[in-house]
C-alpha cells in the first residue's frame, strides 16, 4: 500500500478493530483517507462479534458486521493488521512514526478455512471468543463469521507433534510454522483510539456470588450462552448441570454506580438485561425473568423497548438492588436477597440462573497503549486540545451502546480527516 | 385515598442529624443494599433504608419513635457496602444521639450534653459541689498518716450526694423512657392493643431480651468487627462487676456494720472483683478507642457525643486504677488528688446518664423489649 493517498495525505492509525474502530476506518477510507487498523485479536469485531442480538431491534451482530466487512473488502484504502499491537508512537500531529508488532498466526492467506487442521489437532485451549466458557482446538477459527476468515494456531502447540499434524493435514500450504513476530513501521498523520472496553470483574463484588455460586454469570456471558455460535449453541443452559433455565434473575448495577467499584452508570446494562430477558422468554415459553433494579435507565426512544418488555406478564421488574447472593447447596440454585423498596419487604428469590449486569471498563484505563492520551478519573479518554491528532471513538471515550458507538466513531473519522488535511 | 398522609419535613431535624455525625445522609439513593447486608434487619419493613429516607425528608416524629434504630448495633456492614458512601450506620447513630436529647428531661441538660462548650460547666458542677461539702466538713487538706480516703472525703458526704444524684437521675430517666414507650406505641410499628398480664410481659418479653443482652447475641451477629463485640462485652461486664462491688460495700458499710471495712485487703474476693472489673474496663475502652481511630477515615466517624462518653469512662478506669496504685505506693498527695478526679468523673457519668450516650443502655433495652412485645422480629 502506498504511504499516502492520492492527495498526499498520510494515513490514519485506528487502534482497535471493534465496531468503533471499524466504523472510523470505513468512514475515513470511504472519504478518501488511507487507514491502518491495528487489532490485537485474530479477528475483527471485538465485543460486538460476541453478542447475540443488538438492542432494541433484536437482530444478530452479523447484521452490522457483515456490511462493514463487505465495505472493507472493496476498499483499497484500508490496511488491517490482526494479532497486532502498537509498540511505540513518536512524533506529533501530521507526522507520527508508529511501530506495530504483528504476532504470528502460523496460518497464511492461502487458508480456505476448510478446517482439516482443527480435525487433526488434539490439544485444546481456552476459547477466548466465548470468554473462557469452553475450550477450543488449538488450531481454530475464532468464530464462524471471523474476518479475516482464516484459522489460527495457538502458540502453545508450536514445536509439538500437534503443529506437525496440522501442517501435514493442510492441503493448501497455508500453515507456516516458521512465522516470527514482525515489526511493521508506518508513518501516519492522525491516530484514533478505539480500544473499546472490558466488563467489570464481577469477582470483585464479594456479595454477589460470582465465582462462588456456579449459576451466577455476567451479562456478557449471557450473550455467549444465548448466541448460536456460543458454547451451548444458543441454548440457555445453566453452568452447574446444563439444565434449561425456567427462572432467571437479572441483578442490575452489579458493581456500577457504586463507589466501591465503578462509580458511574454504564448506561447500557438496563437495556442489555431487558433484551436478555427476551432471550429467555423467547426460548422457553414457560420461563420467568425478574429484573431487580435501582432505576431502569432506558433513555429517549429506548423507553418504548422498556415498555414492550415490561408488558410481558412473565417479566417482572422490581425496585431494589440485589445485595446478597447465596447458593442452595442441594440444587445449586442461586438465592438472591433484595428489599423491594416500594413495598418495604425483603425478598428471598430462588432462580436457576442469576445474571449480573456488570458495567463497562475502558481499555484505556491504566495506559495500556503507548500513545500520549489524557483520561478522566475512570480511564475514559477525554479530548485534550493540547494533544491534537489523537482522538477517541466509542467506549474509549465513554460507556456507550453499539448504535451510539457507531455515531461517535463517524465523528472521530471526521476529526481525523480534518487533522490529516491541516 | 383514605391512607393519604401529610408529610411534614422538619428541616432543623435534618440539620441536627447532619451535625450529629449523619452528614452523609443526603447521598442515599435508596437502593436498599443496606437493608439486605444487615444481619439484624427484619424481613418485614427492614431497616435502615427506610430510616435513610425519613432522615433525608426530616420526618423526626417517625424516627424518634422507631424502635428499629435501636435494633442496629452499628457493625457498619451497611456503610461498607453502601454504593454511595451515605453511611447508614453513622446516620442511625446520629438519630440515636438525637433521641437522647429529644427525650431528655429536663431538656436543657440534653442540649448541654451534646455541645462541647458546656463541658467545663458540666464538669465544674461536681467539682464545686464536692469542694463545698468538703469545706463545710473541714476536709480541704491532704490528710496525714496512712492513706484512707474516708479521711479525705468522708462517707457521710459522698454517699448522700451520690444517692441524691442517683434518685434524680432515675426520675429523669423514668420520664424520658415513658415518653419513648408511648411514642413507640403510636409510631411506625404500633403495638396491637392487647392486654398482657405483667407476669407474662416479663416472662415473654423482658427476660428473653435481657438474656439476649447479657449474651450479647445480637452484637455477635455483627461479625464484621469482632473486636467491637469483645470490647463491648468487656465494658458491659466490667460495669456489672463494679456495680456489684459498689453494692456490696454499701451493704457492708450501712447494713452489716463493717464501718471500717475500707480499704479492702487485696486478697478479699470483693477487691479481686473490683480490680478485675477495672482492668476489663480499661482494656475494653482501649480497644474501643483504637477501633474508632482506625475507622475514622473510611467507614465511620465518631462525634463529640461519642468521644466525650468514651473518654469519661476511660478516665474513670484510669483514675480508679491509679488511685489504687498510688495509695499502695503511699503517695498521699497523688492518691487523694486522683481520688477526687475519680469522684468528679463518676458524678458526671451517673448524674448525666439519661442525657449522655450511657442512656443507650436503657433506651436500647426498652426498644428491644418493645420490639419483642409488638411482635417485631429482631
Amino acid at each position: 500500500m502506498a504511504d499516502t493517498n492520492i492527495s498526499g495525505e498520510k494515513p490514519i492509525l485506528v487502534i482497535g478493530g471493534g465496531m468503533s474502530g471499524l466504523t472510523t476506518a470505513l468512514e475515513a477510507a470511504e472519504a478518501g483517507a488511507k487507514v491502518v487498523i491495528v487489532e490485537k485479536e485474530p479477528f475483527l469485531g471485538g465485543r460486538v462479534a460476541r453478542i447475540n442480538k443488538y438492542y432494541t431491534k433484536l437482530c444478530p451482530p452479523s447484521c452490522g458486521l457483515e456490511i462493514n466487512f463487505r465495505r472493507m473488502k472493496k476498499n483499497p484504502n484500508i490496511n488491517c493488521y490482526t494479532l497486532a499491537e502498537v509498540e511505540s508512537v513518536s512524533g506529533a500531529e501530521g507526522d507520527y512514526d508508529v511501530s506495530i508488532k504483528v504476532n504470528p498466526r502460523y496460518v497464511n492467506e492461502k487458508c480456505t478455512a476448510c478446517g482439516k487442521c482443527a480435525e487433526v489437532c488434539v490439544t485444546e485451549v481456552t476459547n477466548d471468543f466465548n470468554l473462557g466458557m469452553n475450550k477450543t482446538k488449538a488450531a481454530y477459527l475464532p468464530h464462524y463469521m471471523a474476518f479475516p476468515m482464516r484459522y489460527v494456531l495457538a502458540p502453545e502447540i508450536i514445536g509439538t507433534d500437534d503443529a506437525k499434524r496440522c501442517l501435514d493435514a493442510c492441503a493448501y500450504d497455508a500453515i507456516d510454522l516458521d512465522m516470527q513476530p514482525e515489526t511493521v513501521r508506518v508513518k501516519v498523520g492522525a491516530i484514533v483510539v478505539a480500544t473499546g472496553w472490558e466488563p467489570y470483574d464481577a469477582a470483585k463484588i464479594d456479595n454477589l456470588g460470582f465465582g462462588t455460586c456456579e449459576n451466577v454469570i455476567t451479562n456478557v456471558m449471557m450473550e455467549r450462552l444465548a448466541a448460536p455460535n456460543g458454547p451451548t449453541e444458543g441454548k440457555i443452559l445453566r453452568p452447574s448441570d446444563g439444565k434449561e433455565v425456567k427462572k432467571v434473575i437479572f441483578a442490575q448495577c452489579a458493581g456500577s454506580r457504586d463507589e466501591n467499584h465503578l462509580p458511574y452508570c454504564s448506561g447500557v446494562c438496563c437495556l442489555a438485561s431487558l433484551k436478555q430477558a427476551t432471550y429467555v422468554r423467547d426460548q422457553y415459553p414457560e420461563s420467568e425473568a425478574t429484573i431487580f433494579y435501582i432505576d431502569v435507565r432506558a433513555l429517549g426512544r429506548y423507553e418504548d423497548f422498556y415498555q414492550q418488555v415490561e408488558s410481558d406478564d412473565k417479566v417482572s421488574l422490581i425496585k431494589g438492588k440485589v445485595a446478597k447472593v447465596e447458593e442452595d447447596p442441594g440444587t445449586k440454585d442461586p438465592i438472591v436477597e433484595v428489599e423491594d423498596t416500594l413495598l418495604g419487604e425483603k425478598i428471598k428469590a430462588q432462580a436457576d440462573l442469576v445474571v449480573l449486569a456488570t458495567g463497562i471498563v475502558p481499555n484505556t484505563l491504566g495506559n495500556k497503549i503507548p500513545v500520549d492520551i489524557t483520561c478522566d478519573d475512570f480511564g475514559f479518554m477525554v479530548s485534550d486540545p493540547e494533544k491534537p491528532g489523537v482522538y477517541a471513538a466509542g467506549c474509549a471515550k465513554r460507556p456507550t451502546g453499539v448504535a451510539d458507538s457507531v455515531q461517535d466513531a463517524t465523528g472521530a473519522a471526521l476529526k481525523a480527516i480534518q487533522s490529516i488535511r491541516r | 385515598m383514605a391512607d393519604r398522609q401529610l408529610i411534614e419535613p422538619d428541616m432543623n431535624f435534618v440539620k441536627k442529624i447532619e451535625d450529629f455525625g449523619g452528614d452523609t445522609l443526603k447521598k442515599c439513593f435508596q437502593c436498599a443494599t443496606c437493608s439486605v447486608v444487615c444481619k439484624l434487619s427484619p424481613e418485614n419493613n427492614p431497616f435502615p433504608r427506610k430510616e435513610m429516607l425519613w432522615a433525608g425528608w426530616g420526618l423526626k416524629d417517625r424516627l424518634v419513635t422507631d424502635p428499629d434504630i435501636w435494633l442496629c448495633h452499628q457493625c457498619n456492614d451497611c456503610s461498607a457496602y453502601c454504593p454511595r458512601g451515605a453511611k447508614p450506620g453513622d446516620v442511625l447513630a446520629a438519630v440515636r444521639n438525637y433521641s437522647f436529647m429529644h427525650y431528655a428531661f429536663p431538656s436543657i441538660l440534653g442540649k448541654a450534653l451534646s455541645d462541647s462548650k458546656f463541658l467545663p460547666i458540666l464538669l465544674g458542677i461536681p467539682v464545686v459541689i464536692l469542694l463545698f461539702l468538703m469545706g463545710i466538713a473541714g476536709h480541704l487538706n491532704i490528710p496525714q498518716g496512712e492513706i484512707v480516703f474516708e479521711k479525705f472525703v468522708p462517707h457521710y458526704i459522698v454517699d448522700p450526694l451520690f444517692i441524691t444524684v442517683s434518685i434524680l437521675m432515675f426520675i429523669s430517666l423514668i420520664v424520658g423512657v415513658t415518653r419513648f414507650w408511648n411514642g413507640m406505641k403510636q409510631g411506625v410499628h404500633p403495638s396491637v392493643s392487647k392486654k398482657v398480664p405483667v407476669g407474662d410481659f416479663v416472662k415473654l418479653h423482658v427476660i428473653p431480651t435481657l438474656v439476649d443482652i447479657f449474651k450479647h447475641s445480637k452484637f455477635m451477629k455483627c461479625d464484621r468487627n469482632r473486636w467491637r463485640y469483645i470490647a463491648h462485652l468487656l465494658i458491659f461486664y466490667s460495669f456489672i462487676a463494679l456495680a456489684m462491688v459498689t453494692g456490696i460495700v454499701f451493704l457492708g458499710l450501712y447494713f452489716l456494720g463493717f464501718e471500717h471495712m475500707l480499704p479492702l485487703a487485696q486478697w478479699n474476693p470483693v477487691k479481686l472483683l473490683a480490680n478485675a472489673g477495672a482492668i476489663a474496663l480499661f482494656v475494653g475502652c482501649t480497644i474501643v478507642i483504637s477501633n474508632r481511630l482506625k475507622e475514622e477515615e473510611k467507614k465511620s466517624k465518631s462525634t463529640y457525643f461519642d468521644w466525650v462518653f468514651i473518654m469519661v469512662v476511660y478516665f474513670i478506669a484510669i483514675s480508679g486504677i491509679l488511685t489504687e496504685l498510688t495509695r499502695l505506693a503511699h503517695l498521699a498527695g497523688l492518691a487523694y488528688s486522683l481520688y477526687f478526679v475519680h469522684l468528679v468523673l463518676v458524678f458526671y457519668l451517673l448524674a448525666y446518664l439519661p442525657f449522655s450516650k450511657f442512656a443507650h443502655m436503657i433506651y436500647r433495652t426498652v426498644a428491644l423489649v418493645y420490639s419483642s412485645y409488638s411482635g417485631r422480629e429482631g
